[in-house]
């Protein structure tokens, strides 16, 4: 299957869906008991307004536009080639991997893991960059304590 | 005055002011020059370890890195043709040419010689203009405020790129993240989905390093070890030194592109990168030499180098007296000093004014540092852009969630910062600059709450903001850096199809 897009495009129609979203979570997520023109909801309600408005502004940018990139969606998609250019997900995942991990293994074995774990998604071969990253963990760990900062 | 500035010397020429300044310049030269960091990183790095400073200390370190990530930027410029910032990217117009003629060295002193000039003038036309300018300032009420910060909004309009759509929702991205948690005016908590953790809001330091550091990491996830062009480039410095002739063949390049520099610093929304062209472009027309321009004229040095380092001390003008942000260095600036308890903004002079004069002196002192450093550590700064990049990443996540931990010691703000590094990735993957959103940040709650008190006390009148003289100032200057992005891209579209129509 073939389909033409652009970044305006895909920005248009990601933050339509995110500003009509929150749009409807307004009476949900402020509860306010003011009276008048200026309540708690006032602002937020004028910028999520305004992101809706841009939105379509973008869309429409996007689809009048003539400078549009073809995209096929096959079997092709989960070649090695293809797969290639997903390599910053790696990156993400191993990020929110820490950020999750670290409250239950605490700083130093996620930190561990993570810093190495850079070096190896990098391929890195020379053994005392591992040993300058891990010995970093532990300087950071004693440096934050100094400053009276226990991670966890 | 001269009280103050007798107080702020004191606080400024301390032993602790001075080794925070030696600190932040040493690793704000070495993160200027590694191509692809910036003093935005550099600052972000060191913000947790200044909460138990003194805010003069902690204020020296974090000027120290973005003085020294100005300047060193230009090493890589000079040597390798790779700016190591952005605002050194028309040093490398002359710079690299005179490395290619064997005269690396020289390059390498009258860069340093012009970003000392550039920086003292900045700093001294910093410490005289800010007060006079904060004295007006401090007479300025809720609608003044908000004008204020609308203008500091409108400068999305010249850094949005291509598309100001994208910086627009840019900066209601930003403001919208600011208004999270509980309404400062009501009490009310906004958007925390029942999350009690949300509703304390989003702490500052989390947006700044997912915003800028983590996302730059992410950036940067395809980079290849082995096909680097920094690390393979061999770096050999010559022995021929700046003259007594060059300096004054200099002299006048100096003083017109510090001035260019310190007025375009000023200006919100600019920088050091345009700074550096326009005053790169007045010394070519201006110069006996203007034909050896881009050929490793040491006047191009000069001038690049002189006009973005005077915008250091410039920028900071808007800052302390309006809460102006100029760029996004300034905007974690001014993070900065919130995290120390001071909001930028016309208070902050009657509120903090020793600690305000101590800066501005400071600025001074990391100048002459900076030449010093500069004079005695050249030829090892010069083999900083081979320090391998997977290692410093490696290095750089630890401490940025270490940092964001130390805040409030609160895993769940490592959390958010990581959600936001993504979001943040994602945004410039779609074309997005993190400026806007960084401003929108830092400005959002100051827009909301002025703009609800100027409506209590107008009684719900737009009116009062066109009233008040100061007020409809900025309002007029807001509508003119709106007005300017869109008669330049009128401009340009004009440019691109004039020779169609022919």
């Amino acid at each position: 299957m073939k389909i033409k897009l652009n970044s305006n495009m895909v920005t248009g129609a990601i933050f339509l869906v995110i500003s009509v979203i929150l749009h409807v979570l307004i009476p949900s997520q402020i509860k306010t008991y003011e009276t008048g023109s200026m309540t708690a909801a006032t602002v937020p309600t004028l910028l999520i307004r305004i992101l809706l408005a841009c939105s379509v502004i973008l869309l429409a940018q996007g689809l009048l536009s003539k400078d549009k990139k073809e995209y096929y969606i096959s079997t092709a998609l989960f070649q090695k080639e293809s797969l290639k250019r997903l390599k910053p997900a790696i990156y993400i995942a191993m990020l929110l991997a820490y950020a999750v991990l670290m409250p239950r293994i605490g700083f130093i074995i996620a930190s561990l893991l993570l810093a190495n774990g850079i070096l190896a998604y990098f391929g890195t071969r020379k053994w005392w960059f591992y040993l300058i990253a891990s010995a970093n963990v532990f300087l950071a760990y004693f440096a934050f304590r100094a400053i009276n900062v226990t991670l966890p | 005055m001269l009280d103050y500035i007798l107080a702020g010397l004191e606080m400024a020429a301390s032993w602790q002011s001075i080794l925070m300044i030696a600190l932040g310049l040493l690793s704000g030269i070495v993160i200027g020059a590694i191509p692809g960091m910036t003093a935005d990183i550099g600052i972000i790095l060191c913000l947790p370890l200044t909460y138990a400073m003194d805010p003069i200390p902690a204020m020296m370190l974090l000027l120290g890195i973005y003085c020294g990530g100005t300047y060193g930027g230009s090493i890589t410029a000079i040597l390798i043709n790779t700016p190591g910032t952005p605002a050194n990217a028309a040093t490398t117009l002359d710079g690299y040419p005179m490395t290619l003629q064997g005269k690396s060295l020289k390059a390498l002193q009258m860069a340093l010689y012009s970003s000392f000039f550039g920086g003292i003038v900045s700093a001294l036309i910093c410490l005289f203009a800010a007060p006079a300018i904060a004295r007006v300032a401090q007479t300025f009420g809720p609608p003044e405020y908000f004008c204020i910060t609308f203008f500091g909004l409108s400068i999305i309009a010249s850094i949005s790129g291509d598309n100001i759509i994208k910086g627009i929702m840019g900066g209601v991205i930003g403001i919208f993240i600011a208004l999270i948690g509980q309404d400062s005016v009501s009490g009310v908590i906004r958007f925390a989905f029942g999350n009690r953790k949300l509703a304390g809001g989003i702490p500052l330091l989390a947006v700044l390093v997912g915003l800028f550091a983590l996302a730059e990491l992410l950036s940067r996830s395809n980079y290849d070890p082995k096909n680097d062009p920094a690390r393979k480039a061999k770096i050999k410095i010559s022995q021929e030194r700046v003259t007594w002739k060059e300096i004054k063949q200099c002299f006048r390049a100096w003083v017109v592109s510090s001035v260019i520099g310190t007025v375009v610093g000023a200006t919100p929304g600019t920088g050091g990168g345009i700074a550096a062209f326009i005053s790169y472009d007045q010394a070519k027309k201006m110069s006996k030499h203007g034909d050896n321009f881009g050929k490793g004229e040491i006047e191009g040095v000069a001038a690049s180098e002189a006009a973005n380092n005077a915008t250091t001390g410039s920028t900071l003008i808007p800052l302390m007296t309006l809460g102006i942000p100029g760029d996004g260095c300034t905007a974690i600036l001014i993070g900065a000093f919130m995290l120390q308890g001071m909001i930028p903004g016309p208070a902050l002079f009657r509120d903090h004014p020793g600690t305000l004069y101590g800066i501005m002196l400071g600025l001074l002192f990391v100048n002459v540092l900076m030449l010093v450093f500069g004079l005695a550590l050249t030829p090892l700064y010069s083999n900083i852009s081979r320090i391998p990049y997977e290692l410093m990443s490696a290095l750089i996540i630890v401490y940025c969630i270490a940092g964001v931990y130390s805040n409030e010691g609160s895993t769940f703000h490592v959390l958010l910062a990581a959600c936001i590094g993504v979001a943040s990735f994602l945004l410039r993957k779609l074309g997005f600059s993190v400026v806007p959103i960084i401003l929108g940040v830092v400005l959002g709650d100051l827009v909301e709450t002025n703009f609800r008190n100027s409506m209590i006390l107008s009684g719900g009148s737009l009116s009062i903001f066109v009233t008040r003289p100061f007020s409809l100032l900025f309002l007029l200057l807001a509508l003119v850096s709106i007005g300017s992005f869109f008669y330049k891209s009128i401009k340009k579209h004009v440019k691109g199809t004039a020779p169609e129509q022919k």
